[in-house]
This record gives C-alpha cells, sequence and structure tokens, in this order.
C-alpha cells in the first residue's frame, strides 16, 4: 500500500495523557452523580395502584441503586485494584475541533438545512482529521451530499429541514 | 416447513429483496475490510437505510452484511496482517505468512470458500434448530421470560474483556437508562422531562452513538497515522479443487464448532474462530506448520467464524435473545420494523425468519461470487483516508439519527450517547453490555412485574418454574465462569512458580 496519498505527512502533536486513577475517578463520579439523580428520581414516583404491582419505581430505584453502587466502585478501584493503563488521547485538538464541528452542524441543520451544513460539516471534518487537498475535500463533501440526497431525499423521502 | 422454506425462498427471490442482500453484501465485505469497523458498526449505520423498506428486505440486507462482514475481516488479516474484524485475529496467523511468500491469492481463496461453506452449514444447521426450539419457547410465562432476559444479560462476563466490574457498570448504566419514558405497566412518565421521551430512548440514535459517534473520535485521534503496507493479491484462483477437499473434515468440524460457540450467548465469532483453529492445529498431523501458513488453519478460522453468525441467530429468532452484541443490533432493527423477535415470530411473523433462513443460503454463492471478483477491491479498502472515512460515518449518522423520527431530538440523544461511549472506552467500560441492556431492559422489568401481578406479589412464584430455574443456573454459570477461572488462575500461578 502507499503511504496515505491523500493526507499531509505533517508531524504529530503531542497526545494529552490523563493518569487512569484520575480518569476513572472523575468519570466514577460524574456516573455516580447521574445515577443518584436517577434513585432520587425513582424514590419520588408514586406508589402502584395494584397491591400485586410493584410500582413504576422500584425497578428503576434497584438497578440505578446497583449503578450507583458500581460507580461508586469505579471510583475507588484505582486505590485497591489493579493499576490500569493510562488514558491516552491522540491528536487532542483534532479531536476538539471534530467535537466542535459536530455540535455546530447539529446547531446549523435546523438555521440552515441539511445539505449546505453537511458540505462545511465533511470538509470541517475531513480538516480535522488532517488532510488537507482542498480539491479532494470539496469533491467529497459535495459527493456525500450529493449520495444522502439520493438515498434520504429521493429514495427514503425524508423531509430535511 | 417445507411450505414455510418454500415461502422464505420465494421472498429471497423477489427483486427488491434480492437488492437488499447484493446491497448488504457489498457494504459488509467494505466494512469488514476497513480495520476499526465490524459488523456491529456497519449494521448500527445501515439501519437508518431501511426506513420505510419492507422487513424483510431491511432484516435479509442487515443479515447479509453481518455475514459479509465477518469475513471482509479476513482480507485485511491476509493482506495487511491487521484483522478488519476481531473473529479474524485467527486468520492473520496463517494468512499473512502466506501473503508474504506470494501466495495472498491462496489464502484469500481458501478464506472466502471456506467462509461460504461454514455459512451454507450453519444456516441448515439453523433452520433444523430454531423452529423446535421457538415451539419449546412456546410455554413460557413471564417468569421464563425474565429468566430469558436475565439469561441473555448474563453474557456480559464474557463481553467484558478486562473487568467485570466494567461490564456490569455498563450494564447497569444501560438497564438505568432503559428505564426513561412512560412505565409500561402504570402508564406515569419517568425521568421524561419532554413529550420526546416518553417512548423511551430512541434506540438507533443510542446505538449511531455508542459506536459510530465515540468510533469517528478514535479515527480522528489516529488519523495521521501511515498506513501499513499490504502485499499485492495475485493468483486467487489458483488453489485446486483437491486442497479443498483435503480440508474437508478441518472445514466440517470447524463449522460445527463456530455453530455450537454462536448459540452460546456471548461466546460469539471471536471465540468460534481460536477454538476452531486450536482443534485444526491439534488434530492435524502437522502442527508445527500452523502459524507459517498453513491452508488448514484459515479453513478452520474462517469456516468458525462464518457458521457463528447463523448461530448467533438461532436464540435471536427463537428466543428474542442476543447471542452477540451485532445480534443485538439486529433485534433493535427488527423492533423498528415492529417485529418483535421471539417465539411468537414463528407465528406471527413466519415469513421472516424462514426468509433469513432461506437468504443466508443464497447469500452464500453471491458472497463467495463478491468475495472473488472483489478480491483485490476489498483488499485496497483498508487504503481509505482516515478523515474521509470519520467524515462520512459521522455525517452517515446524524442524518440517520434525524431520519429515524424526521426531528432534532434523536440527533441530540446521538452526541449525547457519543460523548459517553468516547468517555467510557477511554478507560476501557465495553459497550456492548449497554446496547444488551437497552434491548432487554424493558422485557426483563415487564415480565418481572407480569409474574409478581400473576402471583399477587407472591416472589416465590421465580422458584417453582423449573425452566425458570434452569435459566437462572445457565445464567448464574455463565455469570461466574469468568469469575471461577480467574480465582483458578491465580490459584496456579504460586504453585507453578514453587514448582519452578
Amino acid at each position: 500500500m502507499r503511504p496515505g496519498r491523500h493526507e499531509v505527512a505533517h508531524p504529530q502533536a503531542a497526545n494529552w495523557r490523563v493518569p487512569a486513577k484520575l480518569a476513572e475517578i472523575v468519570l466514577g463520579t460524574a456516573f455516580a452523580g447521574l445515577a443518584l439523580f436517577f434513585v432520587v428520581g425513582a424514590l419520588r414516583l408514586p406508589p402502584s395502584f395494584s397491591s400485586a404491582d410493584v410500582g413504576p419505581g422500584v425497578f428503576p430505584l434497584i438497578v440505578a441503586s446497583v449503578t450507583l453502587v458500581l460507580a461508586l466502585a469505579l471510583v475507588l478501584r484505582p486505590f485497591v485494584g489493579e493499576p490500569s493503563e493510562d488514558v491516552e488521547i491522540g491528536r487532542p485538538w483534532s479531536v476538539l475541533g471534530m467535537a466542535a464541528t459536530l455540535v455546530l452542524y447539529v446547531l446549523a441543520i435546523p438555521l440552515v438545512g441539511v445539505y449546505p451544513a453537511s458540505i462545511a460539516f465533511i470538509a470541517l471534518t475531513m480538516w480535522c482529521g488532517g488532510s488537507r487537498r482542498p480539491v479532494f475535500i470539496a469533491i467529497c463533501a459535495v459527493g456525500f451530499v450529493a449520495f444522502t440526497y439520493g438515498c434520504f431525499g429521493l429514495l427514503l423521502q425524508v423531509p430535511f429541514p | 416447513m417445507l411450505e414455510n422454506l418454500f415461502l422464505g425462498f420465494s421472498n429471497v427471490l423477489s427483486p427488491t429483496v434480492l437488492i437488499g442482500l447484493t446491497g448488504g453484501t457489498i457494504i459488509g465485505y467494505l466494512i469488514g475490510a476497513m480495520p476499526g469497523l465490524g459488523p456491529s458498526l456497519g449494521v448500527a449505520l445501515l439501519i437508518p437505510f431501511t426506513y420505510g423498506v419492507d422487513p424483510a428486505t431491511a432484516i435479509v440486507a442487515l443479515i447479509a452484511l453481518y455475514v459479509a462482514a465477518e469475513y471482509g475481516g479476513a482480507v485485511t488479516a491476509v493482506v495487511i496482517n491487521t484483522p478488519g474484524t476481531a473473529a479474524a485475529v485467527a486468520t492473520t496467523w496463517d494468512g499473512y505468512p502466506l501473503a508474504q511468500r506470494g501466495q495472498a491469492g491462496a489464502a484469500l481463496n481458501v478464506s472466502i470458500i471456506a467462509s461460504g461453506i461454514g455459512a451454507l452449514l450453519a444456516a441448515v444447521m439453523l433452520m433444523f434448530t430454531a423452529v423446535p426450539l421457538s415451539e419449546f419457547a412456546l410455554r413460557f410465562g413471564p417468569t421464563e421470560y425474565f429468566a430469558l432476559a436475565l439469561f441473555g444479560l448474563s453474557l456480559v462476563s464474557s463481553l467484558s474483556a478486562g473487568s467485570l466490574l466494567k461490564g456490569l457498570f455498563a450494564m447497569f448504566l444501560g438497564l438505568t437508562l432503559v428505564t426513561i419514558g412512560v412505565d409500561p405497566g402504570t402508564g406515569i412518565p419517568r425521568f421524561a422531562f419532554s413529550p420526546e421521551l416518553f417512548e423511551g430512548l430512541p434506540l438507533v440514535p443510542c446505538l449511531l452513538g455508542l459506536y459510530a459517534i465515540s468510533e469517528v473520535f478514535y479515527m480522528i485521534e489516529t488519523a495521521s497515522e501511515r498506513p501499513v503496507t499490504s502485499v499485492r493479491v495475485q493468483g486467487l484462483l489458483a488453489v485446486p479443487v483437491r486442497t479443498y477437499w483435503e480440508m474437508k473434515s478441518t472445514i466440517l468440524k470447524s463449522s460445527l464448532i463456530g455453530y455450537i460457540i454462536g448459540v452460546i450467548p456471548g461466546a460469539g465469532a471471536s471465540i468460534a474462530s481460536m477454538v476452531a483453529y486450536s482443534e485444526a492445529k491439534r488434530s492435524s498431523q502437522d502442527p508445527d506448520s500452523f502459524g507459517k501458513g498453513n491452508l488448514h488453519g484459515i479453513a478452520a478460522s474462517e469456516s468458525a467464524n462464518n457458521s457463528a453468525v447463523p448461530g448467533a441467530l438461532a436464540p435471536l429468532l427463537a428466543l428474542g435473545i442476543p447471542g452477540s452484541a451485532t445480534a443485538a443490533i439486529l433485534i433493535g432493527a427488527l423492533m423498528i420494523q415492529g417485529i418483535e423477535p421471539g417465539p411468537l415470530l414463528f407465528a406471527r411473523n413466519r415469513e421472516i425468519p424462514y426468509t433469513i433462513s432461506g437468504s443466508l443460503i443464497v447469500s452464500v454463492p453471491l458472497m463467495i461470487f463478491v468475495g472473488r471478483a472483489g478480491a483485490k477491491l476489498w483488499a485496497r479498502v483498508a487504503d481509505v483516508p482516515k478523515p474521509l472515512l470519520a467524515a462520512v460515518v459521522a455525517g452517515i449518522s446524524c442524518i440517520g439519527a434525524y431520519a429515524s423520527a424526521n426531528s432534532m431530538f434523536p440527533v441530540y440523544v446521538m452526541l449525547a450517547m457519543g460523548a459517553i461511549g468516547y468517555a467510557l472506552r477511554k478507560i476501557e467500560v465495553p459497550l456492548a453490555p449497554i446496547v444488551l441492556a437497552l434491548v432487554l431492559g424493558t422485557i426483563m422489568e415487564t415480565n418481572f412485574r407480569r409474574a409478581l401481578l400473576t402471583s399477587n406479589g407472591d416472589y416465590m412464584i421465580f422458584l417453582r418454574h423449573p425452566i425458570t430455574l434452569l435459566l437462572f443456573a445457565f445464567a448464574a454459570v455463565i455469570m461466574l465462569w469468568p469469575l471461577v477461572s480467574r480465582l483458578r488462575a491465580t490459584r496456579c500461578a504460586p504453585s507453578k512458580e514453587a514448582s519452578q
């Protein structure tokens, strides 16, 4: 295979390395918060009308409580269990750029319509991915829009904004 | 049964279903041949294209993609020493050494034919096992269905390759998320702060977020990595029939192994190919040649991983329980089409399971033809620039999520699930248990409450039915087996060290 013809061989940006302990504590705490929200919500649900039925709150209460316990176990795991490998994020600025592009695309669809937004989205995503050939990017963006228009617009008749 | 089979085959031979079958096969090859894009992501991405298409065509296209993607993984395994799917790892061991010796064409040819034979034999086995299984399951009541859902969820232990804690966390997170929406028993909204959430979290956007959007971020992370060097594909047709004849017992045995392992929830194509490879090596007269370019190794791995796909469809069709993560996504696709998999499927929509069985058989010659005709193209698929791939996957996901309800709300759900999926993958939390829980959670809760209603709130009802108890026991064995194996391994380790 030839080396990537469509990509510019630019130097690899420094990766971000997050200690596994920190990543598991932060995400474990975030998910514990989410589970706690469900536990509190389940406790506030009204009881069942029938004495035989456990009611709408019992199943969510059980599963959210177990999720809460497991999320807390994730927080505590780095202190008692085997250490995990550090979390590495490659090309972090490109990943952040991709996330921003995705959010902007979703916000732009209702405002400018799906097809114009898609052209800009494909171009920006390819640029975030490291592609630097404007003609190739333009062909891909137009090709993608033509493909989606054919499949979703004409064949499936999806009413896009 | 013959009448139903005839109905299935006549459905498959209708023009729209044939188009779906061919399209699914070609897309499956492309997806499977791209390292990083597995059958799960492929099926999730294809679902939006099936809205408005008749159920038989949609399901046949999705299953054709699933089968072809398992084969497509062998292409990059042979030509660039990188398995396109996890199930093709064993294929690299003999495929790449052969390719380095200039025999990539022979390796690909054997993998295509062995895959085809494996899929064909397994499709026949599916027809003869799914129907009796579904007839048996017609006796099931709510306690059995609750136990069945629990049994399906128990495969979380095998889907959690690293840590069981993380797998269980993912499963319970999925079960928590599935409680969003109107309560099926009382009609009271639960955690539904917007009317769009009354029907619960939309499944397809969740799948697209978890599998596709999280993968897009990984593609962006590695987009600047230079592609690995592949070898040229020569002599695709240069394998004499005699060679296949010599491999007949390997292919037959591996197909049987693949099907049986495929039926077991969670075991799947990856384990099937490994077990079949080990068995082929063990029973070979020349075991030392395995790993150095033995065609029997490729045949064993490929026939097993392809026969595991119909195997995974047996519990899906007959019991409504997925045999693999991709099968869980297929259940979602069936539900979108208004079809509930399980024993009643054979009574209410009998054309669906028989069309699927028929399509698996018809797809074999098609898969072999497409595989051989496009071998050089599949080998070049890994050359597609990652930035383009990331853009297309993300774009189709957003548009597909919108098309699922003609609204922006599913797109927001997809973005949120994409962020959750990416974050969880970073700390090595598996995503498959979340999908499994999203599919089985409602069945579990509904039947749990239905069972209690019929018993007037007596929890002992779950211990009175023998099938329920048997399913609980199976679930416990599947769930605890990895823990027991790990404990045995840690106990054996010090004694081995002492003996050394």
